[in-house]
């Protein structure tokens, strides 16, 4: 048994039959971020002392068989976004360098009553935006893990972690999810509180899991998840809405005929796969993220800003700016227009399970970006649970991902029907680091 | 009309940050002025709450 290559989902029962020790595993983990962590950049705060104490105590419980829940012993990273009691959290900022919250945030008080062991906290993006962090993809030191949920995504696909918490605003977990060849789960917003985690702009905050495998996120997800996750039936054939309107003019040609092999693929294994269209709202929808996005950043950087600007990266330092221009009137009609184009896009779950996008526009690009979110955007503006799913690897090595959409609050039709296609596409490959 | 707006936005930029600093903003708030000219093109009826 190798440690360091564990999911989520085999670490848990391998420490539940007794196979694996907590402390063995976090020794193994900890021997894994000393050999790559110098290169791969993923943690910005790791206390070895409290990660083994904590280790020790779930070894404990374990022999007296008394398991906390479904992640007892599993060391996960957090995203530096998400309040840590007693653990520092920078929130990518110098603002918050020596920032040491009193309390945790909800998804993390939730995964801890779970069993699961806080292994450290992962590198964000300044403030969860665009400007790129010290992070590089385990598959190509020379390339982006993506952003802003860059450590998280870069230590699980590094083996320093089996699983990890990350945020989502535009694409922040579905995109470094993809670029680094992992799997990952977007639920509806309100499946998990984000209470105590810093905020990028509060209506489309959504907290983020990325693991090995659709079955990975689902243990995480049923941990974490405010209500209870209703279960489905499997139906006789899922059907899938392949989407090529506007998220084909933004992929290159690889991702394209990847992703047409794929839904060639799934079709030949049984799934019912059908072009949709979308609705004439969507046009819109991109001005309607980024208004939203500006207005609600610039007033969560409203106190900080005024005196810290010159410790602001380009990028979050022109959206809290721009956002300060704009009218509450405009602001309102973009929440608005929001409101009609769920209405409008949910209409597309009549015909459809789920709805298929690349998960990127391409492969993960050089390390002067975190690349594009524009295939994510439109479903988190939509606050569609999404899934992502590594499937091929590109020309230069990089791995390409999959986007799933499902609709609101079904986040067990998705995770049924992602473990379906997970087996149809039966990726195994891992970064050689 | 994005270029009226942008107009109006780069005024407040002015008075927000001072000329340097609006004319360093100036793709961004062409941008936002793109997106604001959909945004209040955008159809809605008075039952489209946020």
């Amino acid at each position: 048994m190798n440690p360091e290559s564990l999911t989520l989902t085999a670490a848990s029962q391998v420490i539940r039959d007794g196979q694996l020790s907590p402390i063995d595993y976090v020794h193994a983990l900890l021997a894994r971020i000393d050999r790559v962590e110098g290169r791969v950049r993923a943690w910005v705060t790791v206390d070895r002392e409290a990660v083994l104490a904590e280790a020790r105590r779930c070894e404990e419980e374990a022999r007296r068989k008394q398991f906390r829940g479904p992640l007892h012993g599993v060391p996960i990273g957090v995203k530096d976004l998400f309040f840590t009691k007693g653990l520092r959290t920078t929130v990518g900022s110098e603002v918050f360098r020596d920032f040491v919250p009193s309390e945790d945030a909800r998804a993390v008080q939730r995964v801890k009553a779970a069993g699961a062991i806080i292994l450290g906290k992962t590198v964000t993006t300044m403030f969860a935006n665009l400007d790129p962090g010290p992070t590089r993809n385990p598959w190509n030191l020379a390339h982006t893990p993506g952003g802003s949920s860059s450590g998280s995504a870069a230590a699980v696909a590094g083996r320093m972690c089996p699983a990890a918490i990350g945020s989502q605003t535009i694409g922040s977990v579905g995109r470094p999810a993809a670029f680094c060849g992992i799997s990952s789960l977007v639920p509806t917003q309100r499946r998990i509180g984000l209470s105590r985690t810093w905020p990028l702009a509060w209506s489309l905050d959504h907290v983020g899991l990325l693991g090995r495998s659709a079955a990975d996120l689902e243990i995480m997800l049923d941990a974490m998840s405010e209500s209870a996750v209703e279960r489905t039936r499997r139906p006789k054939a899922y059907r899938i809405g392949i989407i090529r309107d506007f998220f084909y003019a933004h992929a290159t040609e690889e991702a394209r005929s990847l992703n047409d092999a794929l839904a060639n693929k799934l079709g030949g294994a049984g799934f019912q796969i059908e072009e949709a269209r979308l609705p004439a709202i969507f046009e819109v929808a991109p001005a309607t993220l980024r208004t939203i996005i500006r207005a609600e950043t610039a007033s969560v950087h409203e106190q900080i800003f005024p005196s810290n600007r010159h410790t602001y990266g380009p990028k979050i330092r022109a959206v809290v700016e721009t956002g300060m221009l704009i009218d509450a009137s405009d602001y309102v009609r973009a929440r608005r227009i929001r409101r009609k184009y769920q209405s409008e896009m949910a209409k597309l779950f009549e015909r459809f399970d789920a709805l298929m996008t690349p998960a990127a526009p391409g492969t993960a690009p050089d390390l002067s970006t975190t690349g594009d979110p524009v295939m994510n955007g439109p479903w988190t503006l939509a606050d569609f649970p999404t899934m992502t799913l590594p499937h091929a690897l590109g020309a230069n090595g990089l791995p390409i991902g999959v986007q799933l959409s499902g609709p609101p609050l079904q986040e067990g039709l998705l995770l049924e029907l992602g473990k379906a296609v997970e087996a149809v596409i039966g990726f195994q490959a891992q970064p050689s680091l | 009309m994005s270029t009226e707006i942008a107009k109006v936005l780069t005024s407040r930029a002015v008075e927000k940050f001072g000329e340097e600093r609006a004319g360093q903003l100036r793709s961004d708030i062409q941008q936002v002025a793109e997106d604001l000219e959909q945004v209040r093109t955008a159809s809605l009826e008075n039952d489209d709450e946020p």
